[in-house]
């Protein structure tokens, strides 16, 4: 296990023993037909990167290919080669060239998880693999933590089943902690593993810049501030949070740039389009070209800057970064880390980074996060546990097409995978059960994805093994709509949920072009090119929350910060920001100010007593818990306090939760009394109280359906066409309903519940929290929203717990037009 | 018709009765109607599932074929969800037609999902299209204007409530009753979209006189017309996902 920064030479480091290993067997003649080492990353394009970079070394030790020659005569039947071949197996990999690999397998192979698993069902691949030697897996701090790390530990495990002799792995890691579960992970339980830790190794500078006086910058305000620092070096990588942030601060800088300033100008009369100035736009909702086409410009030189959100955090080499600014910043110490690894990334050569803080509880974030960074103290990685739907689908790839393997086999291989290592018998044979076509309530599914007696499983031929071909992987299937502009080719895509939001007029930004919809069907969305200012600004779904250890050290900040005030001892207070937090006194002041704003209106959430501040929004009592436990935790207790809410009201209860707490609104009519809140947050039962709350919420379905879908329970594709999403989850959310009234036990049930429990939101810590809180929260009444609570306040709702039944809306909703209708036809 | 308070059933006019539950009841010649149960809609999707929804639709079915003592039950279409299924899931099917024949005299409608052999194979005999008092019922995949009353299935309208719920619901206008889908797998198509006001004209019925009658398994609620209600949505903002 390999453990260093982004840029240290990770992966030549890990390359060199097969290097070794292949010269050998050149020169003992030895180097037979077959592939001898793979390199797993998670990303397609990290594996043509890779390639590329290998291959060079290779070259100048005389190991690689020549063309044709060479070829030609190992065609005519000599089963040893004199050069090596490298190779790579993705999902773009075009059908001719894996044919060519079947017959002249790369001695040096490049894939991804899931193409992995797919070769390793296929006997042809198989019998290219049984002479494996080495299996790099790279990136294993973006592995280890999700299914997709688990299902590639289970892989691992079964190519170690297929080796004629044992395999050794090598994981390549960024900065990760903690490192024995991960080097546990990598290795497998029963494994020893040499880690080679060089974390510390790399210089990182990470600057605070606030660029406004009140409590929050405009976007326009940012903009210009790094337009002015893109001004100032070659190349510059701006990372945002969420991808409207990405759209509209290029957006903005394009402004600029038509203004005369720092950014190339724009031809006046086209619609505005960035990627035609040196500054391009970066985010998973473009289309996979234009992706390419920005790290291409940008690897040679031809862009001056990229506004990205994190897809460029992971991955490909995209050439020499001069610096590194960070928009409102990272939401984690290990992330932000990652950005500003990306900057200078040769080795001797610093890290500099800039956080432009947007908001004053940013310069808090970056505060703490620079601390954090200082102390070495990082979020840590969790291993899933026992992800019941990636083992089931792994119990399919064991035996398609047609072998047949025993459960105590099965068991055996499983448990040597750490996420598996305390697998139970009785959910593997409960897995087999549903796959095997009985197991929920005696009532058997006339589909089988394998025969199932008992004590043995197999496979059912080719036929009946498509559904595991044309469903392999983990990756949750989040589709994705077309954007085009009417007449032309699309150039982005957005998120299906977002979609599901817009409505024929709206405006918005997509790849720095602003555009109006003018059509929303089954073939995507139409636009029209516009010059207006965007009207609908927000993809929400992929804010990533802030974690301990960085939500402990905020809290820390402002704790500190509010005992000295409380002592009235405000220049200490400033003080003790500059020497912990190594800030400018303008930027201590500020925080001070804040804090001192806070405690005027509010309090502080301090001594494990969280506080609920008490608000009217829009007629409907609303309430702000300040907590300090982070957004996972956040959202799993404002679940819990959600139900319990809705045992004393009814109707639904609308929630939203961000990193500093969480925010809870009745509906119409309803009133709960200082007394109420107070004891939302008691202990007992928490767990029963969670799962209810999750029952009917979009969260459970949504992630039931990726359970289903990876579970094979129900298929994404099935006879070579896609399900529609939208029946995909519609669908999805009946079949959880019938599943839960059959049979709660099921296999899938329950790992929707493990898996919104443990791996989305943070359970755990949740109930932790109520469990140590020393005295009932603190109630407020603020006169006006206090400084923590504005960010939530001024955000949009999330999810609601939906207590009531489809027959109780339908009520409702009767209720309300009959009103309606009776009042508007009145005299 | 108009908006009105919830009821068990709500008389659509010419002797036909909307029923809590999504059925349509034709008093005249005692028949039950019941469109777009799609049977085996979990193992055509590849599902590794039981047939749960056919299990519940006949129940369903058979409760109110006693209860109002139907002498005649018509399935107005798209009974199967396709008609290449398992042997086992097409056992299944053929036993609930033989179950239901057993009771009353079953007629099945063919609808589009029924294939190019309109269900034959699978269901037993299959019409296009059947007459009942003074209504023409048939699924509503072909649409035609021939001066009689269109009892059709096939649209699966619903009442949109916001989020990832709706509500089913008839459709009932001087030219026309769309019956709702009686699967429990269809969201529906929200009856305000542009989508069900052109399937609608195709028929001649027109938003600001066609009625919507919302039907839960227990009762039926009068919206008042598709106009109506698209004048309360917008007043009253519902729900968050309509567009």
């Amino acid at each position: 296990m390999i453990c260093s920064p982004t840029g240290t030479g990770k992966t030549l480091t890990a390359f060199l023993p097969i290097f070794s290993e292949l010269a050998e067997r050149r020169d003992r003649d030895e180097l037979y037909a077959r592939t001898f080492a793979l390199y797993v990353s998670p990303l397609r394009a990290l594996g043509y990167d890779v390639e590329h970079n290998v291959r060079r070394p290779l070259r100048e030790m005389g190991l690689l290919e020549r063309p044709n020659a060479e070829r030609a005569r190992v065609r005519r039947g000599r089963l040893r080669e004199k050069f090596v071949r490298t190779g790579v197996r993705t999902g773009d990999t075009p059908t001719a060239e894996r044919r060519l690999m079947l017959s002249r397998p790369p001695h040096i192979l490049m894939t991804t998880p899931e193409s992995l698993a797919l070769m390793l069902a296929m006997e042809s691949y198989r019998a290219t693999l049984r002479d494996l030697r080495f299996v790099v897996v790279d990136e294993v701090h973006a592995l280890a933590g999700n299914k997709r790390g688990a299902h590639l530990s289970l892989l691992l495990e079964s190519i170690e089943e297929l080796a004629r002799t044992s395999v050794q792995r090598i994981g390549l890691s960024a900065t990760v902690a903690p490192l024995e579960p991960v080097t546990r992970y990598l290795a497998g339980t029963d494994r020893p593993c040499t880690v080679v830790d060089a974390r510390a190794i790399r210089e990182t500078r990470l600057d605070i810049r606030a660029p406004f006086t009140g409590a929050m910058a405009p976007l326009a305000t940012l903009a210009r501030s790094a337009a002015s620092a893109i001004d100032r070096a070659r190349t510059t990588l701006v990372f945002t949070n969420v991808r409207s942030q990405t759209e509209r601060i290029a957006y903005e800088l394009h402004r600029l740039a038509g203004n005369g300033a720092a950014i190339e100008t724009l031809d006046a009369d086209a619609a505005p389009r960035l990627s035609d100035a040196r500054i391009g736009v970066h985010h998973s909702a473009l289309e996979r070209s234009v992706r390419h086409r920005t790290e291409a410009r940008l690897r040679a030189g031809d862009l001056r800057a990229v506004v990205c959100s994190a897809s460029l955090e992971l991955g490909v080499d995209i050439g020499a970064i001069e610096q590194v600014l960070v928009v409102g910043g990272a939401r984690g110490v290990v992330a932000t880390l990652q950005r500003i690894g990306r900057a200078g990334h040769r080795p001797g050569e610093i890290a500099r980074g800039v956080i432009l803080a947007q908001d004053r509880d940013d310069i808090i974030e970056a505060a703490a996060t620079r601390r954090c960074i200082a102390d070495a103290v990082i979020e840590e990685i969790a291993v899933p546990h026992t992800p019941l739907d990636v083992l089931a689908q792994w119990i399919v790839s064991c035996v398609v097409p047609e072998r047949r393997v025993d459960i105590e086999s099965l068991l055996r291989i499983a448990r040597r995978a750490a996420p598996f290592a305390t697998l139970a018998r009785d959910d593997l044979l409960a897995c087999a059960a549903y796959l095997g076509g009985g197991g929920i309530a005696d009532d058997p599914a006339h589909v089988r994805r394998i025969g199932f007696d008992g004590g043995a499983v197999w496979g059912l031929g080719r036929a009946e093994s498509a559904a595991y071909f044309e469903n392999v992987g983990t990756i949750p299937d989040e589709r994705s709509v077309p954007v085009r502009i009417a007449g032309e080719r699309s150039f982005g895509r957005l998120d299906e949920n977002f979609v599901d939001r817009l409505r024929v007029g709206d405006i918005f930004v997509l790849e720095g072009r602003t555009v109006r919809v003018e059509r929303i069907d089954r073939s995507g969305i139409t636009t029209r090119a516009h010059r207006g200012r965007p009207t609908v600004p927000r993809w929400n779904s992929n804010i990533r929350g802030i974690e301990p250890p960085l939500a402990d050290e905020i809290d820390r900040l402002r704790a500190g910060v509010a005992d000295r005030l409380a002592a009235g001892e405000r220049g200490d207070a400033s003080a003790w920001l500059g020497r912990r937090y190594a800030l400018t006194s303008e930027l201590c002041e500020r925080i001070v100010a804040y804090v001192e704003q806070q405690l005027a209106v509010s309090t502080i959430p301090r001594d494990r007593r969280p506080v609920v501040e008490i608000y009217s929004l829009d007629g409907l009592q609303s309430a702000v818990v300040l907590t300090g436990i982070g957004r996972r935790a956040n959202e799993a207790l404002a679940r819990v306090a959600a139900t319990r809410i809705s045992r004393i009201v009814s109707g639904s209860v609308r929630l939203l939760t961000d990193d500093t707490g969480l925010m809870l609104q009745l509906p119409p009519r309803s009133r709960l009394r200082d007394v109420q809140w107070e004891r939302l947050f008691d202990e007992p039962n928490f767990e029963n109280d969670l799962r209810e709350g999750l029952l009917a919420s979009t969260l459970l379905r949504t992630h039931f359906r990726y359970v289903a879908n990876t579970g094979l329970l129900v298929l994404r594709r099935a006879n070579g066409r896609s399900l529609r999403a939208s029946s995909l989850r519609w669908n999805s959310g009946r079949i959880l309903d019938r599943l839960v009234r059959e049979d709660d036990r099921f296999p899938l049930v329950r790992e929707a519940f493990r898996s919104v429990c443990e791996d989305v939101l943070d359970a755990k810590r949740a109930r932790k929290f109520c469990v140590s809180l020393l005295a009932p929260p603190r109630i407020i009444h603020p006169p006006v929203a206090s400084p923590m609570s504005f960010g939530i306040l001024t955000s949009s709702f999330g999810d609601d717990v939906a207590v009531a039944d489809r027959s109780e809306m339908v009520d409702a909703l009767h209720e309300r037009v009959l009103a309606y209708l009776a009042e508007s036809v009145a005299p | 018709m108009s908006a009105g308070p919830r009821a068990n059933s709500v008389a659509l006019g010419g002797g036909a009765t909307a029923l809590a539950g999504g059925m349509l009841w034709i008093e005249t010649t005692a028949s039950l109607v019941v469109a777009d149960l799609h049977l085996g809609y979990e193992e055509a999707i590849g599902g590794a599932l039981p047939l749960w929804s056919l299990d519940d639709s006949l129940k369903g079915i058979e409760t109110a074929l006693a209860s109002y003592c139907a002498r005649e039950l018509i399935l107005l279409g798209d009974v199967v969800h396709s008609v290449r299924l398992s042997e086992g899931a097409g056992d299944r099917v053929d036993g609930a037609m033989q179950r239901l024949r057993r009771v009353c005299t079953l007629t099945v409608v063919a609808g589009n999902h029924e294939g190019a052999t309109r269900g034959r194979a699978l269901l037993g005999e299959c019409v296009e299209a059947v007459e009942r008092a003074g209504m023409l019922l048939h699924h509503g995949d072909r649409p035609r204007i021939d001066g009689l009353r269109h009892v059709i299935g096939h649209l699966h309208p619903s009442v949109a409530l916001g989020g990832e719920r709706s509500v089913p619901a008839f459709l009932s206008a001087r030219e026309l009753i769309v019956v709702p889908a009686s699967t429990p797998y269809s969201r529906g198509l929200n009856i305000l979209t542009r989508d069900c006001r052109d399937a609608i004209g195709a028929y001649g019925a027109h938003p600001s006189s066609t009625q919507v009658v919302a039907a839960t398994d227990t009762h039926c609620y009068p919206f008042g017309t598709i106009g109506e209600l698209a004048r309360a949505a917008r007043a009253l903002r519902f729900p968050e996902s309509n567009r």
